[in-house]
């Protein structure tokens, strides 16, 4: 079982406190749509540096990252489904 | 959180549950803020169903939005206080030597705590970063 050393886990604090600064300071500039896909891209890069070194999933087994991976397939699907509706209604 | 499951796989006891401790503080911390705001919602009258006034032209988008965020945090807050019960029952057991594996149990705990915080990295773009633009 690799331990990540304590600077790791003080780097990855780090990047997620710059990663707030951004997502939470690029709302208040008027970029139309590319605030959604900026504040997405962002809370996905967070997710991402949670989900592999907080959660371990980078030093995970197969199984354990497609189960990993079938819990996020399963929310898209959701997701997608869900979104059938907000696309197709009316005003 | 980490730093803690980290501490319990090098076999740290102590470093373990001084870091528990500090995670379910800060998880408390967050909570009181966000009851803080909810009291701030219900004094400006943002609350659906029990103490809602809304500008009438935006009112009904308003209803949906606030109806949305109350359930989605108030979820999310039910979550936290469960994992703060948690985090300090798994404190409890390592201070008295209770616990049946040391790692195992910081490291699901870590996982759960984790999770809910994914929840809230998706959660506050959806909810408290919508522009009017």
């Amino acid at each position: 079982m690799t331990a990540l050393s304590l600077r790791t886990y003080i780097a990855v604090w780090i990047a997620l406190m710059v990663l707030v600064a951004i997502t939470c300071g690029s709302s208040f500039l008027p970029l139309g749509r590319f605030n959604v896909v900026v504040n997405f891209a962002v809370a996905l890069a967070k997710a991402l540096l949670v989900i592999l070194l907080f959660m371990r999933l980078l030093f995970g087994t197969t199984m354990t990252r497609v189960v990993a991976l079938i819990g996020v397939f399963t929310l898209a699907i959701l997701v997608c489904l869900s979104l059938t509706d907000f696309a197709v209604r009316g005003p | 959180m980490a730093l803690a499951a980290r501490a319990a796989m090098q076999g740290a006891r102590r470093a373990t549950v001084l870091l528990l401790v500090t995670t379910a503080a800060l998880g408390a911390a967050f909570a009181a803020i966000k009851l803080t705001e909810y009291g701030l919602d219900y004094r400006e009258h943002l609350v659906p169903l029990l103490n809602f006034d809304f500008d009438p032209r935006y009112a009904r988008g308003a209803f949906v939005f606030f109806g949305l965020y109350f359930t989605t945090t108030g979820l999310h807050l039910v979550h936290l206080a469960i994992g703060i019960g948690i985090v300090l029952t798994i404190a409890w057991r390592v201070q008295h030597r209770l616990e049946n594996a040391l790692f195992d149990e910081v490291e699901t705990i870590g996982l759960y705590w984790h999770f809910v915080d994914i929840v809230w990295i998706f959660l506050y773009p959806c909810l408290y970063l919508v522009s009017p633009s």
